[in-house]
């Protein structure tokens, strides 16, 4: 198997050609999002996410540690995304390719810059004790879209995750286990999600400068249709139609108006998931909750 | 038609440009490259080094508390103890008195049902960071080598129980002033007064080892255990008083119209002069020795004059200890390495690679054995 | 245990195992072609990567890719491929130990890279299998600890065997840490023959599933 993946002049000029048309080698529409399986762990804030043949865990840890200096009222959020050579040979071990730079910024602002946890609430004592959340992603297999699917799988686990819950006590603080205390979710302001658009020109970049060619733009682009965009855009949205974060960074120039109709393309997308996802986590809450109910009679029936 | 002479190497050229058959053709008359015979270990020298701030008479100006210089063959390993000290978090029932009856109202069960399965068997043992640099010339990044061996260091040190967390504890004195204005320096050692006096916080000594190592040559994992254990050995920790003067301090924050107290500020001074010994768990203490199997071929043996037998090798495998130089660590495929107790009774760790067999191990963990007692 | 192959498709094999409580993701690309500072002449290089499933990697990882390493060393025929390159990536999903111990993990990641690389189709000298074990404080042996066992234990163990038809043949790496003793030894690893033997008889029905799968239009 070949290190990186080449598309040949063929293909390319196949795959723009279909786009031409409005047709996607996947059989999707352009602006058609991919099917997004999530799955929940069975413990608390691990999350499965795949999209098409893209793959993606994320894993919630906590603990207590002290807070910054300058921020005494503040929790600690940390989001981890680390590609390794499981993801694609392309990526390498130890290096930061320009590409993986950017999924790991973008994520970053999109969860942490936009505060959807709320951070406020991970104090314990002003100054000395909060808690630490950490988000590490695991990107597992590589079909274009890590961004948008560490974002979901972010996101949901955050929703998923509960830590135990704590009694102050003077200075010191007590850790109730589980099993003493039903555990307590993170609060989280808003659900971003980012959408990813990728821009093409079928006449190539120049004819566009000189501002007469159309754009061709497709949503949620896969690995081939990321290796040969021209352009890409990612924005981040969520339900209360607030955009968080817009990341076009180069490639080929876009109309003003057709930033406003991805963002309403966006916030579609972006409800759904968050219905979604809310969706999903309430089943799983009421399962939890089922299972302990159970449990709880059985003591009675002693 | 030239006749093709044999071409005949110098053993310190063959051993470069062919290291497997250099070997090969030590270890087939009864010999090792480095002269050695099969189960000799190399002597090993070691003394305290002379870093340590207490290694002479008077208290030198230096922040190492313990060192060694161990010497083996042509390798030195210089190894010191560096240390701070870290306020320990504590339980909220040993510092509060309504923590436990906090508690008692939400979890009565669980308090008495925790007491009984929380045995933690290595939760009373503590070890020390190391960082191990093996000198090549150049500086940079740690290489996977020395990143291995300081984890493995670690690892050992905190699953043999060498080093018990409570011999770690600091024993606080407090510094006041008098009213004559003469400043005295309380330790309570064990009076029971003390203990209500000082403060309710504790404080640890945190150890941090830095190992260097020159002219490597063959695995380092024994010599760097043997010289932390030796630098542990005669590691002192500076007693440290709380300075009276600089102690329960608030501080308040303003940010946002909020206040909150930052906890109480207390000023930990070491003492320039007092100090203890750091006690080890002298029965755990164990010495390390690696071993390798290498199996002789056939031709060698063959090339064998009667008149160099000079020993006997008659098994095909022989047993190395000791590996050393680059022709034995580049065939040996099969490697232990054992960390035997002083005593010989237990072993502390064991690492096998390789298919050895159970009479090859019994042997390795009899001259482990030896070699532990030997070297204490 | 259980354990599925082909679970990732940029990678050329891979291997979802569950042992008890820990979890592991394989991948193996290779042969590929290698940075000029792998290249070795007569053999392949083989990249060994070990990732924690909570926080960045770190000497605790680097030294379970020594372990790895050493039994990938002695199973993989790198002299199949010259002047290539085996990336070998283990993604611990769930620990299930102390991050104190590594010996669940560690048996785990070299039961996953044996299917991984039997998924990818890289040449191997034999089969092999791990274990992990634990002697509790009252001397017994415990195979495949749980986490708890793992906190009360005296030493943790683990253990990997070579396997020829469907049998124990030698010893790979064994890797023993804590306090116990020489007959404790001897026991831990007569026990591993047992299990890594049934362990290597799940394999068997795992490559016999990933085989009819791929075979699918042969076999009809």
């Amino acid at each position: 198997m070949a290190k990186g993946i080449e598309t040949s002049a063929n293909e390319k000029a196949f795959i723009i050609d279909a786009l031409t048309q409005g047709v996607r080698t996947d059989g999707r529409k352009l602006d058609e999002y991919r099917d997004v399986k999530i799955s929940l762990g069975s413990q608390y804030g691990s999350v499965d996410v795949t999209m098409g043949e893209t793959r993606v865990l994320c894993r919630i840890s906590s603990e207590i540690v002290a807070p910054y200096e300058d921020r005494p009222f503040e929790g600690l959020f940390t989001v981890s995304t680390e590609i390794s050579p499981m993801a694609s040979p392309m990526f390498e071990q130890g290096r930061q390719s320009d590409d993986e730079l950017l999924i790991t910024r973008t994520v970053e602002k999109a969860v942490r810059r936009s505060n959807a946890l709320d951070l406020e609430s991970l104090c314990i004592i002003a100054g000395a004790k909060c808690w630490s959340i950490r988000a590490d992603v695991h990107l597992l297999n590589y079909d274009g879209g890590f961004i948008d699917a560490s974002c979901i799988a972010v996101m949901t686990a955050l929703q998923h995750y509960k830590k135990q819950d704590i009694t102050v006590s003077g200075e010191q603080v007590l850790v109730h286990d589980f099993s003493e205390r039903s555990p307590v979710g993170l609060s989280i302001l808003h659900v971003p999600i980012c959408v990813t658009f990728a821009f093409f020109n079928p006449h190539g970049v120049e004819q566009n400068i000189k501002g007469d060619a159309k754009e061709i733009y497709v949503v949620d682009p896969n690995m081939q249709e990321e290796l040969l965009k021209h352009g890409i855009l990612t924005v981040t949205i969520n339900k209360n139609r607030e955009v968080c974060q817009v990341s076009k960074a180069g490639g080929l120039p876009m109309d003003a108006l057709t930033l406003m109709e991805c963002s309403h393309k966006a916030f579609t997308i972006a409800e759904k998931l968050t219905n979604d996802i809310k969706k999903l986590i309430e089943e799983d809450d009421l399962q939890r909750k089922g299972s302990q109910w159970k449990m709880l009679s059985a003591s009675n029936d002693r | 038609m030239a006749e093709i002479e044999p071409i005949t190497f110098p053993p310190a050229v063959l051993a470069r440009v062919s290291p497997e058959l250099s070997l090969q053709r030590h270890l087939a008359i009864g010999i090792r490259p480095c002269l050695r015979t099969f189960e000799e270990f190399r002597a090993v020298e070691c003394t305290a080094g002379g870093l340590s701030r207490y290694s002479e008479e008077s208290v030198k100006d230096s922040s190492v508390l313990g060192s060694s210089l161990v010497k083996s063959g042509n390798t030195t390993v210089i190894c010191t103890i560096t240390g701070g000290i870290l306020e320990e978090d504590l339980p909220a029932e040993v510092v509060n008195e309504d923590a436990e009856a906090v508690n008692a109202i939400f979890a009565p069960e669980a308090i008495e049902e925790e007491a009984k399965e929380e045995f933690d068997s290595l939760e009373s043992n503590a070890a020390v960071y190391p960082i191990v640099e093996v000198e090549r010339g150049r500086i940079g990044a740690p290489t996977d080598e020395e990143m291995i061996l300081g984890q493995r260091l670690y690892e050992t040190l905190l699953h043999s129980g060498i080093i018990s967390k409570e011999s770690l504890n600091v024993r606080v004195g407090l510094r006041s002033v008098e009213e004559d204005g003469k400043v005295v320096i309380t330790y309570f050692d064990d009076s029971e007064i003390g203990s209500e006096l000082g403060p309710k916080r504790k404080w640890q000594y945190v150890l941090y080892a830095k190992v260097k190592v020159f002219s490597r040559s063959g695995p380092l994992f024994e010599l760097v255990w043997y010289s932390l254990l030796q630098a542990l050995k005669n590691t002192k920790l500076p007693r440290a008083y709380i300075d009276e003067s600089a102690a329960d301090i608030k501080i308040p924050v303003k940010i946002r119209g909020n206040f909150a107290a930052v906890r109480e500020q207390y000023q930990i001074i070491c003492d320039p002069l007092e100090h203890d010994t750091l006690i080890l768990n002298e029965a755990a203490l164990g010495y390390a020795s690696n071993f390798c199997i290498i199996d002789i071929d056939e031709e060698s043996r063959e090339t064998v004059e009667p008149e160099d037998q000079s020993m006997e090798v008659d098994s095909r495998s022989v047993l190395l200890a000791d590996v050393e130089g680059e022709e034995e660590e580049a065939s040996s495929k099969k490697t232990m390495s054992i960390v035997v107790d002083s005593k010989g009774e237990e072993l502390k760790s064991v690492t096998i690679s390789g298919g050895v067999d159970n009479d090859q191990l019994k042997r390795a963990v009899e001259l482990a054995r030896l070699r532990s007692k030997q070297l204490l | 245990m259980e354990s599925q192959t082909t679970v990732l498709t940029r990678v050329d094999g891979s291997a979802d195992l569950v042992h008890g409580e820990t979890r592991a993701i394989v991948s193996v690309s290779g042969p590929i072609e290698p940075k000029a500072r792998q290249e070795l002449p007569a053999a392949a290089a083989l990249e060994v990567i070990v990732r924690a499933d909570v926080g960045v990697a770190d000497t605790r990882e680097k030294l379970l890719e020594n372990k790895l390493r050493s039994v990938l060393s002695q199973t993989i025929l790198t002299t199949s491929y010259p002047r290539q390159l085996i990336q070998i990536v283990a993604q611990v999903l769930e620990s299930g130990e102390d991050e104190r111990y590594t010996c669940k993990e560690a048996a785990s990641i070299i039961n996953g890279s044996y299917l991984a690389l039997i998924d990818a189709g890289v040449a191997l000298q034999c089969s092999f299998a791990a274990e992990s074990f634990a002697i509790a404080q009252d001397g017994e042996v415990i195979t495949n600890p749980t986490p708890l066992d793992l906190r009360q234990s005296k030493s943790s163990h683990v253990v990997c065997y070579s396997i020829r038809d469907a049998k124990v043949d030698s010893l790979l790496f064994s890797d023993s840490i804590g306090s116990f003793t020489e007959t404790q030894l001897y026991s831990v690893l007569a026990r591993g023959t047992e299990s890594v033997e049934a362990h290597h008889r799940h394999f068997r029905s795992t490559i016999e599933a990933k085989i009819s799968k791929d075979f699918v239009w042969k076999l009809q």
